[in-house]
């Protein structure tokens, strides 16, 4: 099992350091959006928007930097799968004597540590333009990381099981992604959406990470942030085998239409 | 064996112990028409189907080339796809050394090795011992069993000194020779061949049915070898399958085809021929295809005709009549081209 998951994750690697220039492009798009929100910083007061008595650059760095564990949730295996359609090796893996849940889990591996090193590059630059680290509660930090990367697989496996079905970019993936970057409270707190909304806010898993993360960053104890950590454990309890049995009914319904191959 | 692989076969404890490393029993596979969402739609998930093979069995023995023969759409590639476990049977049940695909695939899987016939089976990006190393991991092979074992089977298909280019840098035939290698990774007793030979030019091609036979022959493999090509089945296969829209017509040895393959050709020379000359001929029964050349010695009609000695006695005393002198009689070598037509026409004959 650790051979396959291995290999998988080696092989997106791999093919990731071939694109080089597309590789050198996104940690040149990571320095470009903290001069941006710096810029934007200076237009924004955080004392008015209530935040927590974060600066508005620390808030939105945090939560712009943070949501990149959802976009390698959400992206990594649905888009090595949808690659290994085009390509064609899907079948020929699928033909090897490795699980299911192997390959779905393994071809998260890749994203997520890609994911991780954008995070850490945002800081680090973040840290160039005042981004304060000085308060960060470890505990809390690694804590809110690992439920995020729980509660997000799933979602990535089940926009997964929809592009091996209909073979298209999954509106699973969509959906998620750009509820999350308005209602998750990415760029301005959820206290501004009106009462309804804030509702179906509370429902995103990426709204308590987020929430999970300022707090860690503000130097707040896991105890205090008990509420969002159960919420995400919760969800990735629930979801994670209901994510792979769907996975696996999507592969045995390509298998039975014959549509493995297609793309 | 476990009791558990039996439970959806209705093959018995005796047909187990027989040295068949594959059997394909009772075997129907049907598509839908139309993948399309409106389709879907308008029959309520259940769009009409198509049928790609109907009630297909055989059994392939230990160490044995068996060649799926057919045209395109025939259903080859149908059949090695569920014997590889990539497509799901409507009905009938497939043994691979003792287990059954659909109780335990994960199993199955470790029996076989698949030898695709995409080139797009590979990533282009990686070196060829990039993608190895990868496969080799799904095969749950890793560090120094790993490297041996592409060191092993890239000797074997002779591309040990191109392993470190790029997959994209590789031709046709080596493509084709590193599908084979990924084959053999695992150590898999069965291998699955979908027309290795596609794509390649005749002097790779012929290297690559050489190398197929020495891995039947000395390393001991059982191999499906589908292909449409049938000098390359007639060349290698110990015995052959021959599949015509979704139905085995018939499975022998290439010999076996050609002594039992009902009709005869004759090449006969005779002085003259004329349109009565002509009629006659074609009015004998059990005359097949029947044609014509003529030559500074007369004429050579070359004729198809049933394996019986009193249809030929019959042609010849047509063609004989009115003065003409009959020279030559000489049987013709059929061709597996024409064997196959023949066992075809059979088929269609039959429905």
């Amino acid at each position: 099992m650790f051979a396959s998951a291995g290999g998988i994750f080696v092989r997106d690697a791999r093919l990731a350091m071939t694109y080089r220039l597309q590789f050198a492009l996104h940690w040149i798009g990571i320095a470009a959006s903290v001069v941006a929100l710096s810029f934007m910083a200076k237009l924004v007061s955080g004392r008015h928007l209530g935040i927590g008595g974060m600066s508005y650059f620390d808030y939105a760095l945090l939560n712009v930097a943070f949501l990149t564990l959802e976009a390698g949730a959400l992206e990594g295996c649905e888009k090595v799968i949808r690659n290994d359609q085009l390509y064609g090796t899907l079948q020929t893996i699928l033909a090897t004597p490795t699980s299911l849940g192997v390959i779905a889990l393994g071809s998260i591996a890749w994203s997520f540590l890609f994911a991780l090193s954008q995070i850490a590059c945002f800081l680090a630059f973040g840290t160039m333009f005042g981004l304060r680290v000085d308060r960060i509660d470890p505990l809390s930090l690694g804590t809110f990381v690992i439920l995020a990367i729980a509660a997000t697989v799933p979602l990535g496996i089940l926009s997964t099981a929809m592009v091996i079905v209909f073979k298209q970019g999954a509106p699973l993936q969509f959906i998620l992604r750009n509820a999350a970057t308005i209602l998750a409270g990415v760029l301005f707190p959820i206290a501004l959406l009106p009462g309804w909304l804030q509702h179906v806010s509370w429902l995103l898993p990426m709204t308590h990470v987020l929430s999970g993360v300022r707090g860690a960053f503000n130097g707040v104890a896991l105890t205090q942030l008990a509420p969002d950590a159960l919420w995400l454990a919760a969800v990735a309890f629930m979801l994670l085998p209901v994510s792979l049995f769907t996975f696996r009914l999507a592969i045995a319904r390509a298998k039975f239409d014959g549509t493995l191959s297609h793309y | 064996m476990r009791r558990a692989d039996l439970r959806t076969s209705n093959i018995n404890d005796e047909t187990l112990s027989s040295d068949d490393s594959v059997i394909v029993d009772h075997l129907t596979k049907t598509f839908p028409k139309s993948h399309h969402i409106a389709t879907w739609l308008r029959h309520r998930g259940n769009p009409p189907r198509f049928r790609a093979i109907e009630d297909v069995s055989f059994r392939v023995h230990r160490g044995e080339l068996f060649g799926l023969v057919g045209a395109n759409g025939a259903g080859k590639s149908t059949i090695l796809q569920i014997l590889a476990g990539l497509t799901t049977p409507d009905a009938g049940t497939v043994l691979v050394n003792g287990v059954d695909g659909a109780a335990a695939p994960l199993t199955l899987r470790k029996q076989i090795g698949l030898c695709s016939a995409e080139e797009r089976s590979f990533y282009f990006r990686l070196t060829a011992r990039q993608n190895l190393e990868f496969f080799g991991n799904l095969h749950g092979l890793r560090g120094g069993v790993l490297r041996r074992r592409i060191a092993a089977v890239t000797a074997l298909v002779d591309l040990e000194q191109s392993l470190d280019r790029r997959y994209e840098a590789f031709s046709s035939g080596m493509r084709q020779r590193l599908a084979i290698a990924r084959a053999l990774l695992g150590e898999a007793q069965v291998l699955l061949l979908d027309e290795p030979t596609r794509a390649v030019d005749p002097v790779h091609a012929a290297a690559i049915r050489s190398f197929v036979r020495t891995i039947v022959v000395e390393h001991g493999k059982t191999v499906v070898l589908c292909t449409n090509l049938l000098e390359e089945a007639w060349e290698i296969c110990d015995r052959i399958a021959i599949i015509k829209t979704g139905r085995i017509v018939k499975v022998a040895t290439p010999e076996e085809l050609i002594a039992r393959s009902r009709r005869r050709r004759y090449a006969i020379v005779f002085d003259r021929c004329d349109d009565d000359v002509l009629a006659r001929a074609r009015a004998v029964p059990g005359i097949g295809t029947l044609s014509l050349q003529r030559r500074h010695d007369g004429v050579r009609m070359q004729v198809e005709l049933d394996d019986e000695a009193r249809t030929l006695t019959e042609l010849l005393q047509a063609v004989s009549s009115n003065g003409v002198c009959v020279s030559q009689v000489q049987p013709d070598v059929m061709t597996p081209l024409e064997i196959f037509s023949g066992f075809a026409a059979e088929a269609d004959d039959v429905r």
